[in-house]
């Protein structure tokens, strides 16, 4: 870890990378550097903690999806810590680009690890789909039962 | 960040966006980028889950709670068109019946998305949906909060399937956010989720209105 605007924690369990600042061009090839270099060391799974990212641009945009294709090519489970709307709508943009299907944005580091340690293989978005199904049919019960009981 | 979807696609899309606006009322800007994700049979079989869980949520709630409800799915993951493309169904529900305008609206929503935390948005809405009259809505959005974001829901139901209902809706759209696909600068078109996008003199009233409450002009689809 060097305390610069991105840092690298290694652990056996996973590799925690955190970017800062508003992400341009130069943060993005930093963000890809750093990564390719804890991708190269350790076969952890990953975390990228950008909630200490405000803002990015086109150039920033385009070096997260690079940095990610260099993720995804390792077939590593990663998850994308985040804390406003405008950079999860980004990284959403980056799995839709790059059809990974190991990766998702959380909102916690409870729900990174849950994600990480995950022993399905299913995408976030088939998964996120079943359980829209799943959930609407048990709506429907529960609903059924509520005009039953008010009958 | 994307190259376009090819030609067919971007064709087929025309024609499901033709029978969307026929069927629905709207629409959507982003069928095309959906093509490039899932075969027409795929998008179909989810466009369809999503649809249904639309329209089990607004029996249960009401027009305009349902859409506000769908919206606030969407608002967090940044999905400019799907949050605000439901929140302004809700709003000219809300318009509609009321003659008046609701608090939340759309185009701080867009400026907010843009520059806030996911507690700061909250906040704003918590604020908005503070009048008398709201208790359920706001409930649900907040536990919708708790639920999505925090992990630290208490799980208790206002009423029989709240759990069930907010938790579709997160993972609804937790699929079909992947196509937030406007790109830094590109202001995503403002496209009302029901049949009211068709009710041009109501949006054109709607938007008067905002512009008297001292809002930004509307521009929509």
């Amino acid at each position: 870890m060097d305390g610069g605007p991105v840092t690298v924690e290694a652990s056996a369990e996973r590799l925690m990378l955190t970017a800062q600042g508003d992400l341009d061009g130069a943060l993005a090839s930093s963000v890809l550097a750093a990564l390719t270099r804890a991708l190269d060391a350790s076969p952890a799974p990953v975390i990228i903690d950008l909630r200490g990212v405000t803002s990015y641009d086109e150039a920033g945009a385009q070096g997260l999806l690079r940095a990610h294709e260099a993720l995804a090519a390792r077939s590593r489970r990663s998850a994308y810590l985040l804390d406003r709307p405008r950079i999860r709508a980004l990284v959403f943009k980056v799995i839709h680009a790059t059809q990974d299907e190991r990766t998702r944005p959380v909102a916690t580091l409870e729900m990174a690890e849950r994600w990480l340690h995950e022993p399905s293989t299913q995408s976030f978005a088939d998964a996120s789909l079943e359980r829209t199904r799943t959930l609407l049919d048990r709506f429907r019960g529960k609903l059924a039962l509520r005009g039953a009981t008010s009958r | 960040m994307m190259e376009r979807p090819s030609l067919p696609k971007r064709a087929l899309a025309r024609v499901l966006n033709a029978i969307t606006w026929v069927g629905n009322g709207y629409a959507p800007p982003f069928s095309s980028e959906l093509l490039r994700s899932y075969s027409l049979r795929e998008l179909t079989r989810r466009s369809a889950a999503v649809t249904e869980l639309a329209k089990v949520i607004e029996a249960d709630l009401g027009e305009r709670d349902g859409h506000l409800l769908l919206g606030f799915a969407s608002l967090w993951n940044g999905c400019q068109v799907c949050a605000l493309g439901h929140i302004y169904a809700g709003n000219l529900a809300h318009f509609r019946d009321r003659g008046e305008l609701l608090a939340v609206d759309e185009q701080a929503l867009s400026r907010l998305m843009r520059v806030s935390t996911d507690a700061e948005l909250l906040e704003y809405s918590e604020r908005c949906l503070a009048g008398p009259g709201e208790a359920r809505i706001l409930g649900l959005v907040r536990r919708l909060y708790q639920i999505k974001l925090t992990g630290a829901d208490d799980g208790v139901d206002e009423q029989p399937g709240d759990s069930e209902m907010l938790a579709a809706a997160i993972s609804a759209y937790d699929w079909i956010n992947h196509c937030t696909i406007y790109s830094e600068g590109e202001r995503p078109p403002l496209i009302a989720f029901s049949r009211l996008n068709q009710h041009f003199l109501l949006r054109a009233r709607y938007a008067a209105a905002r512009r008297a409450a001292g809002g930004p002009p509307q521009t929509s689809a």
